[in-house]
């Protein structure tokens, strides 16, 4: 019999329903696992063992008693701890919030329940979502699953980590500027940025509002279709898009990639460091071609400059956000009967981390007087020239095609003092998040060393099904979606 | 942001941190304004874009991103249990946030 922990979302879901499994089985299995594995892992902050084995006797009732069950029913998943949890504390991965309890379920994660699924715990992030290495976290870092020396990427990389080494088959992470894509590729999973939009944000704890998305890991794209059926307009979030949500779960499989242009943007391919990483993905796009599509050349001439674009505009967006953390509404307090401006300033001193601060001095930086339209504004109007720069590209190509991440994932400690080394790891990424767009990150491979490689697939604004699409024709002509790191 | 003269030389932490609530031990300012210094500067070239062709910068950030949900309801809906309201107070006292004394002057 194939292990509970291998079968993936859909199938542990089908078997649950179908009377094969049962949720309290499948629950016990990963909750053991994560026993077993996460203490060296550290993808879990906690682990919700006794609500979800209450969960998983309540879906095997259900069954029992003939009640229909949702299309998640009795699957484990991992929250990233920046997404809410009715009664739950919600950490951001930052002394600030360590004790803070969620009064209210995010959206995402109350509609996840509602179809049935059972979280299991939250996982690991830099904190606040500042950071692609998962270095960042107050509590600590969380390994590589493919090599414990390396970084799992980030911020999601608790999220990443958990489903690369089977402690659970779905999880739920944030991407602002590539947080769940690239920890995907880092450490060997599927991820999905959906539109800006198409999940909603209430409940995610905001670090970037314009750019903020929640997103999905699972092993394949069939786990992560399943998953997205929590989008969809939300009234507690307007920012949340009013467009009719396909059934993802049920998209017709295509034979083949006939008909389909898949755009190769020059600036995309120069931004690759490692050669590795840039064999590897070369090798999935002839694969693309090979199954039917057309591979075109395109140009985004202002991705050149998307990461320092998308640092100042999300530092802006963070400074103004992270304002509220003052030590008397939210969080951390420091200092005892001390005037008000002390209070902020030895609160928000010790309750972020050294990343944190950096960027929110950065933003304030991108905002103050004499500065705001020369640094914020001239980022913003780059930003412009981005979306239209995808607009044209889309005017020749269905998706365009890159690598997720410039390098594969690199040792720890390696970038934590230098900044500027640890931002160009989000090279490839931060493009589709100035634009708004969905892409996709599938494995399509591993360096000698054996270290993931992620391909990028980025599509125009609520074209998720094509992407969803495309990444299950490259997964079911590919194995690497299906290779796991050593026990 | 013109290209390097967008900068300040060097970058007023002191004034940063004010604004931004923010206090730095002495023994870290150094290091912090080198960080923040080299990140500002990595990102110097962005001033030099020819950004007179942008479309207006205060689209929304999706492309096609037909409408949003806009302003919710305006229902009466039960209110946050009191429980849940003050798990995050300091201290209780009643059904009331105790805070700690700030002293203004």
């Amino acid at each position: 019999m194939t292990a509970l922990h291998v079968l993936g979302a859909r199938a542990l879901a089908a078997g649950i329903r179908n009377g094969e499994l049962r949720a309290a089985d499948v629950i016990t299995h990963h909750l053991r696992r994560i026993a077993e594995r996460d203490p060296p892992q550290h993808a879990f902050l906690e682990v919700f063992a006794d609500q979800a084995l209450a969960a998983a006797a309540v879906v095997d009732r259900d069954r029992a008693a003939g009640r229909a069950l949702g299309p998640l029913a009795g699957v484990p998943v991992a929250i990233k701890d920046n997404l809410l949890r009715e009664h739950c504390i919600a950490a951001c991965g930052s002394r600030m919030l360590e004790h803070f309890v969620a009064p209210y379920s995010a959206t995402a994660v109350a509609r996840l329940e509602r179809l049935g699924a059972i979280v299991v715990g939250r996982t690991n992030m830099d904190e606040f979502g500042m950071g692609s290495s998962t270095e960042r976290s107050a509590f600590g870092p969380t390994p590589n699953p493919w090599a414990p020396d390396r970084v799992p990427g980030g911020s999601s990389g608790g999220s990443a980590a958990a489903v690369a080494s089977d402690l659970c088959p779905l999880a739920l992470g944030s991407d602002t500027g590539g947080s769940v894509r690239q920890p995907a590729a880092l450490c060997g999973v599927s991820g999905l940025k959906p539109t800006y939009g198409r999940i909603s944000r209430l409940g995610l704890v905001a670090y970037a509002s314009s750019l903020d998305c929640v997103g999905l890991l699972a092993r394949s794209t069939s786990d992560l279709a399943l998953g997205l059926q929590i989008a969809g307009a939300d009234d507690g979030d307007p920012t949340s898009a009013a467009v009719p949500v396909p059934d993802y779960a049920a998209l017709p499989a295509r034979a083949d990639l006939r008909g389909l242009r898949i755009g190769v943007a020059r600036e995309f391919a120069a931004a690759v460091v490692d050669a590795e990483v840039d064999d590897a993905v070369r090798a999935a796009t002839t694969l693309l071609r090979e199954r039917g599509a057309e591979l075109v050349d395109c140009s985004l001439p202002a991705a050149e400059h998307a990461v320092a674009t998308y640092y100042l505009v999300a530092a802006a967006e963070a400074s103004s956000n992270l304002a509220r953390y003052d030590g008397v509404r939210y969080g951390h307090r420091a200092g005892g009967d001390q005037r008000l401006d002390d209070v902020y300033a030895a609160s928000r001193s010790s309750g972020f981390g050294a990343e944190v601060q950096l960027r929110i001095l950065l933003g304030t930086f991108a905002l103050q007087k004499g500065y705001q339209d020369q640094v914020y504004g001239q980022a913003s109007r780059v930003r412009a020239l981005l979306r239209r720069d995808f607009a044209r590209a889309f005017a020749q190509c269905d998706l365009i095609a890159s690598a997720t991440s410039p390098i594969a994932a690199f040792p720890l400690g390696s970038r934590l003092q230098d900044p500027v080394a640890m931002y160009r790891c989000d090279a490839l990424t931060v493009p589709a998040s100035l634009a708004g767009l969905p892409a996709l990150s599938v494995p399509c491979g591993t360096t000698r060393g054996g270290l993931p490689v992620g391909l990028q697939l980025t599509a125009p604004a609520f074209a998720e099904p094509l992407l969803l699409q495309v990444g299950d024709v490259y997964q079911r002509a590919t194995d690497w979606h299906r290779r796991r790191p050593a026990p | 942001m013109a290209p390097a003269a967008g900068l300040p030389e060097p970058v007023d932490l002191q004034a940063l941190c004010a604004l931004a609530r923010l206090r730095v031990p002495l023994g870290m300012q150094d290091e912090l304004r080198r960080r923040l210094h080299a990140v500002l500067q990595s990102f110097a070239s962005l001033g030099a874009i020819d950004t007179s062709s942008a479309p207006p910068a205060d689209e929304p950030p999706s492309l096609a991103q037909p409408s949003a949900t806009g302003l919710r309801p305006d229902r009466a809906e039960p209110p946050m249990p009191t429980e849940l309201a003050l798990a995050n107070a300091p201290r209780v006292l009643l059904n009331a946030f105790l805070v700690p004394r700030v002293v203004e002057g």
